[in-house]
């Protein structure tokens, strides 16, 4: 197994939309940091006026660590998803399109093991864009504005219920860290739904398509008024709520849930994959 | 090692695929899969090879089942489907390596060796994507080959090749089948390659099998042909006609060949007794040869002419 996921990685490896990902996301830091400069004193000004408290000198905040958690907001909403489901959808669907799954699969290896090994090597490669995107941001972040020895972290009122709080550098990092890594296991939950997607799919784009929208119309629809029942239980949400690590005191039972969704989600979705591709006619 | 299909059916909705096949394949020696486009080749391979599932039946490879024991089945097999779809960022050791499983000193060893036969040890690490076309197919027959493999299929190994590299192939084929005595199956639409390396024959018309055995057995088999021109060919091939209803002349059909020519299909050597009908009844005849019957001819006759199956 160990040696099929080695496989499946140095697959992955040679891949040249991966490192046009990687561009991509300097970009998006660059225009992330046009739009902070350009925007930071109407931004408090505006935000000043609907907190429920008064902060003095909001612009001694303004670190590399607040540009870090405001870049992260694009990275791994919206940046990561599609990464994630390009990758899985690639590794059944795109190569069922060129032929090289039939090279495989038709050796002496079984296709649960097949399946697998290319779940857990989208992980890995996850993980590693995750920590690379929170890397980046921090040292880009931090190489412009420096560090402040107390950071204020904005949160949004309808989602947690309170508007900022301030919290030392040393455990906001932390946080920052906890942040991405449970991003990074939120995603494995969109790749194992990709995976799933691209075992029913001969193209990788109706794969890929099919995830992220189902992703962004979870996302609308969490928005919606009447959403309120459903909106815990809803992809997006529990996928994007490595924001509860912000909170103070750390709400540990609201967590554990989005935790043990997110492994439903992951494990009802792999056991689909497999299942599917075991039945599957690879014409 | 064998390979052996027990009442294979394969339906797609309600179009059939394959209908009621059972084969044995695999002597050491190499075998032709013939048939016209959409007969049926391409799913059986397939289906031998665990990618597709049958509707009914069952395939043992070497005494396993092909799907529900595909690891075990497929130890000692190889097979390249279709086109060889490597991946043209890697080199040829990285898709050998991944493609193949293999791992280890032994593996290298056959690799080393069969590249070396192969005339690719030179570019064991340049880049898949920039090989030629013969260089592709000579690696994919590589990756069959490997780690171990006893049994080979190659469907269309000839695709795509200009005649030297057709020629190279065929040569590869029957030198590895002769040298190493691996068993091979060629699927191919080139009937004159197939008559030149195959031992035995597998004939596949509309999903079933019309004609299975040795190659030599089955053209055998068929009748020879009689061509001849004469001035009016219309009025000899009506005087024909009736000496054969007559159980003159051993005579199964007569068809116009073009031009001024015949096609008489002969049960029986009668080529003299044709030619001295014709020319007592007052017949110029001007050309008359004998043609025995190749592969292609077989293969028109068994797939338009409703030749019934034939089969060891």
């Amino acid at each position: 197994m160990f040696r099929m996921i080695g496989y499946e990685l140095a697959k992955l490896r040679v891949q040249k939309k991966n490192y046009v990902m990687l561009a991509c996301h300097l970009f998006f830091l660059a225009l992330c940091y046009l739009a902070f400069r350009s925007a930071q004193g109407r931004f408090f000004q505006r935000f000043d006026r609907t907190m429920n408290f008064h902060l003095e000198n909001l612009n001694d905040y303004l670190d590399g660590l607040f540009f870090a958690r405001v870049a992260m907001v694009p990275t791994f909403i919206v940046l990561m998803p599609i990464l994630v489901a390009t990758l899985a959808g690639d590794t059944v669907a795109g190569e069922m399109q060129d032929g090289s799954l039939k090279m495989y699969v038709s050796r002496a290896r079984s296709r649960s093991a097949v399946l697998l090994s290319k779940f857990f090597a989208v992980y890995l490669v996850t993980l590693l864009f995750c920590i690379w995107f929170a890397t980046v941001n921090v040292v880009v972040g931090v190489m412009i504005l420096g560090v402040s020895p107390t950071q204020l972290v904005m949160l949004t009122d309808r989602m947690f219920g309170t508007d900022v709080v301030v919290m030392g550098c040393g455990g906001a990092l932390l946080r920052y860290i906890a942040s991405a890594l449970y991003f990074s296991f939120s995603l494995t939950a969109l790749g194992a739904i990709t995976l799933f997607f691209s075992c029913i799919f001969n193209r990788m784009s109706a794969a890929t398509v099919t995830v992220i929208s189902l992703y962004f119309v979870s996302y609308v629809i969490a928005a919606l008024p009447f959403s309120e029942a459903i909106r815990p239980y809803l992809l997006s949400e529990v996928m994007n709520n490595a924001f509860l690590f912000w909170l103070s005191p750390l709400p540990l039972h609201k967590l554990l849930l989005n935790l043990a969704a997110l492994s439903l989600y992951t494990a009802g979705f792999l056991l689909g994959a497999v299942l599917t591709f075991n039945c599957k006619d690879l014409k | 090692m064998s390979v052996e299909c027990f009442c294979l059916t394969k339906r797609y909705g309600r179009r059939v695929a394959l209908d009621d096949v059972s084969l044995e394949i695999g002597d050491g020696g190499v075998t032709g899969l013939i048939g016209p486009n959409g007969a049926g080749k391409s799913t059986l391979i397939k289906i031998i090879t665990g990618l597709v599932w049958p509707t009914e039946g069952f395939v043992l490879v070497d005494g396993f089942d092909a799907h529900r024991e595909h690891r075990k089945a497929m130890r000692r097999m190889g097979a390249i489907i279709e086109w060889p779809a490597f991946i043209p960022d890697l080199t040829a050791r990285q898709n050998l390596d991944i493609f193949s499983g293999g791992h280890g000193a032994q593996y290298r060893a056959r690799r080393t060796e069969i590249l070396r036969f192969m005339e690719l040890d030179a570019a064991l690490d340049r880049k898949v994507g920039t090989f030629s076309t013969g260089m592709r197919q000579r690696l994919g027959i590589t990756l069959a080959l490997l780690p171990e493999s006893e049994f080979i299929i190659l469907d269309e190994p000839t695709n795509g090749l200009d005649p030297a590299g057709i020629v190279e192939i065929r040569q590869i084929i029957r030198e590895y089948n002769r040298k190493f005595g691996v068993s091979v199956m060629v699927s191919s639409h080139l009937l004159s390659e197939v008559e030149q390396i195959c031992d035995h024959l597998i004939l596949i018309d509309d999903g079933r099998v019309k004609a299975w055995g040795e190659i030599g057995e089955l053209l055998g088999e068929e009748d020879s042909m009689l061509i001849l021109e004469t001035d009016r060919p219309d009025e000899a091939a009506a005087l024909l006609r009736k000496s054969a209803e007559s159980g003159a002349l051993p005579l199964e059909s007569i068809d116009p060949a073009g031009g001024k020519r015949l096609r008489l299909a002969l049960t029986g050597e009668c080529s003299g007794a044709v030619n001295r009908l014709l020319v007592e009844a007052g017949f110029e005849v001007t050309h008359l040869a004998l043609e025995r019957p190749g592969l292609e001819t077989f293969f028109l006759r068994q797939t338009t002419g409703g030749g019934e199956s034939c089969s060891e």
